[in-house]
């Protein structure tokens, strides 16, 4: 699809675009195990509309970057892992709904906070997207709201979102660690309001509020960080083990790469 | 099969019932669309907004508890009035009026004609 | 001589929940209804693997849809059951978990490809289609209405499915020779979707008579072919029944005698076919005990809080 989009002009665009139609196809498609899986009936509802939304929002971007003659399923399922920007976040199959709850939480806030800038950024057609990609996003908000409140209720369900969160956040590391130079550029072609710098400490401001307001053990750490009076989660500090955006990927990746997405 | 009554949640249940009315249109009444299982109300508001079907874009949906609502009784003769009420209907005004019925409303009509 | 209530069917009135019913109206309607209910969820379950499977995009977010819808499907059905026998949902739902309570045979064999998918969507679907389209007159008002919306539905799973099998038969000679290969196999299972021939069954006729049903099984069978035997040919695919043909002076379709050794076969072995069927959804279930067991909490507490609030006067 070739489409009039100025900042795509700018080198860095396109990798961005990627990575977050990358993060959002691996999200619903990791999230698709529990279509006609969940907890209960209601769920398998709800999960299968959430999976719509992000396989929908991954299209959004992939149409935005298509080179001539590339069709989505070339860019979705074709890719090799190390052409990939996805976070390494979403990358593991699913198996724990505690752990699923807990990965949408901190995923869904990420992109989140991506939207929101690109949306308020000088693009027309990048911030059009946006918009329609956030109206869907607030229920994902919701949702991972009302299920991480809900399952913090007994002794068993929050040991379960303890070990999501044990599992999730050192994983939640690169979500904003994109190269250098690319926040910057972002920036001055208008395609971001803000500095992705910025859209990490939100990112890590909303996650200490809602670990503080539930009854959850998740180690803090206990002196503040640079500029900000918020405390980083341990499993969050220093640099990712693994880097997506920078196509390193973990194994249960590079697999689900190569079958072409043709498993869970 | 063994049929009971309408039933509410039993003292075991782990949740109970919601029914959610969804308004589809504009200019059109709430109507009811489905019953969904859930924990509290805001669980249901949740789960009730991706249960129904949203191809048709609804304007509002309300979610209320199965217990909160009181329903009339099976045949329950409350709901009909069982005394003529017919000079409330426009037909008897057509039929008639005060005359009373359609016959005497042509009698007289024949006779203000002679 | 008809009952009152059969009076009121044959008179072409739609009965409501605030009716009186007989107990054998009740009776034959929720079993039809848990039928059909079953039928979804199994259907959905089953569906539920070959996402993965889908070759494009689109695919991959209509199958999602789809199942979506037939678990919306069975769980109006099932609403409607619990009014009308006071089981409620989650009883019914572990029936159908246990190989207790039963569903359409075509849901009883393996699928192991997309091909195969695709022929057996095309097929079941078109057959829910046709039976779900003699429900919409039912004399059970909540059963009708359900049915309009489940219809409605049901027509993107037929155009869906239908697309499906074209872009397959259309790809290349070999892989119509594997969708004419499927239809051979999935053909006869087909005409077992609608039950034992007229007269077999009471309650069929039964149903009919109280406008539970409106067609009967070979009625629907006729439809069935009505429905498929032009698709079939449209793609260039063959009936695999010689003698699939229509008699203009009978005016209806003349077909071998289906294989009824078969569908006892399917429901004989109900049982335990059935529960090795729903094997993976049942441990999956048992696995989210705590899922539902926080759920279950959280209800509490709330119950707590407005006894409370009651006691304080409220």
């Amino acid at each position: 699809m070739s489409l009039d989009v100025p900042a795509l002009s700018s080198e860095v665009a396109k990798p961005f675009l990627l990575s977050l139609a990358d993060d959002e196809l691996v999200m619903g498609h990791r999230l698709s195990f529990w279509v006609a899986r969940g907890p209960t009936i209601e769920v398998d509802n709800e999960v299968a509309a959430i999976v719509q939304d992000e396989l929908g929002h991954a299209r959004l971007w992939y149409d935005v970057v298509a080179e001539a003659g590339e069709t989505i399923e070339d860019l979705a399922f074709g890719r090799p892992a190390g052409q990939r920007r996805n976070t390494v976040l979403v990358e593991a199959p699913m198996a724990d709904f505690g752990e699923t709850i807990v990965r949408q939480f901190l995923y869904d806030r990420a992109e989140e906070l991506f939207l929101s800038a690109i949306r308020d950024g000088d693009d027309a057609e990048l911030s059009a997207r946006a918009e329609v990609a956030l109206r869907e996003e607030a229920f994902h908000r919701e949702h991972a709201d009302v299920w991480l409140d809900h399952l913090s209720e007994t002794e068993e369900s929050r040991a379960h979102l303890e070990a999501g969160f044990e599992a999730c956040l050192p994983r939640s590391r690169d979500l904003f660690a994109f190269p250098e130079g690319t926040s910057q550029e972002l920036v001055e072609a208008g395609v971001l309001d803000r500095a992705i710098p910025t859209l990490h400490t939100e990112w890590i401001e909303e996650v200490v509020s809602t670990l503080s307001d539930l009854p959850l053990d998740v180690p803090l750490r206990t002196s503040p960080i640079e500029n900000d009076a918020a405390d980083i989660p341990d499993a969050l500090e220093g640099e990712p083990a693994t880097n997506g955006r920078l196509g390193e990927h973990t194994d249960e990746l590079v697999e689900l790469a190569e079958n072409g997405f043709t498993e869970f | 099969m063994e049929f009971e009554s309408r039933r509410e949640a039993s003292p075991e249940a782990e949740e109970e019932r919601y029914d959610v009315f969804v308004q589809w249109r504009r200019g059109k009444p709430h109507e009811y669309a489905e019953t969904i299982n859930a924990s509290d109300p805001e669980m249901a508001f949740l789960l009730a907004r991706r249960n129904v079907d949203l191809r048709s874009e609804p304007l509002s949906i309300w979610v209320a508890p199965r217990s909160s609502m009181v329903q009339s009784e099976l045949g329950d003769s409350t709901l009909r009035p069982s005394t003529d009420r017919s000079y409330r209907s426009v037909a008897h005004y057509a039929h008639g009026g005060d005359y009373g019925s359609e016959e005497a409303a042509e009698e007289a009509a024949e006779e203000a004609g002679q | 001589m008809s009952s009152e209530l059969e009076q009121r069917v044959e008179a072409g009135e739609t009965l409501e929940p605030t009716d009186e019913l007989t107990d054998e109206y009740r009776s034959l309607l929720a079993a039809m209804v848990r039928f059909t209910a079953n039928t979804e969820l199994i259907g959905a379950w089953l569906e539920r693997p070959h996402i993965p499977h889908a070759p494009t995009y689109e695919r991959r977010l209509a199958i999602i849809a789809k199942i979506q819808d037939e678990v919306g499907h069975a769980q109006m059905q099932y609403r409607l059951v619990e009014d009308i026998t006071g089981k409620s949902r989650n009883e019914l739902l572990d029936d159908l978990l246990s190989g207790r309570s039963g569903f359409g045979n075509a849901f009883q064999y393996e699928i192991d490809s997309w091909q195969e998918y695709a022929m057996f969507v095309w097929l079941a679907d078109g057959g829910a289609m046709t039976l779900q389209h003699t429900l919409l007159r039912s004399s059970y008002g909540p059963y009708a209405r359900v049915m309009r919306r489940i219809c409605r539905e049901e027509e993107f799973h037929i155009r869906y499915a239908g697309d499906i099998v074209r872009r397959q038969v259309n790809h290349s000679e070999e892989r119509k020779r594997q969708m004419q290969e499927l239809l051979n196999e999935w053909w006869p299972r087909g005409m077992l979707f609608f039950g034992h021939k007229d007269g077999e069954s009471e309650s069929v006729g039964r149903m009919m008579e109280l406008g539970i049903r409106t067609k009967s099984n070979d009625e629907c069978r006729q439809a069935y072919l009505d429905n498929f035997v032009p698709k079939i040919r449209d793609f260039g695919l063959e009936v695999p029944d010689p003698n699939v043909e229509y008699d203009e002076e009978a005016g209806r379709w003349n077909y071998s005698e289906p294989d009824w050794a078969e569908l006892e076969r399917t429901r004989e072995g109900q049982g335990p076919l059935a529960a090795s069927r729903v094997d993976t959804r049942r441990e999956a279930f048992e696995e989210a005990d705590w899922v539902r067991d926080a759920l279950g909490e959280r209800y509490r507490a709330g119950l707590g809080d407005t006894r409370a609030a009651g006691a304080a006067g409220d």
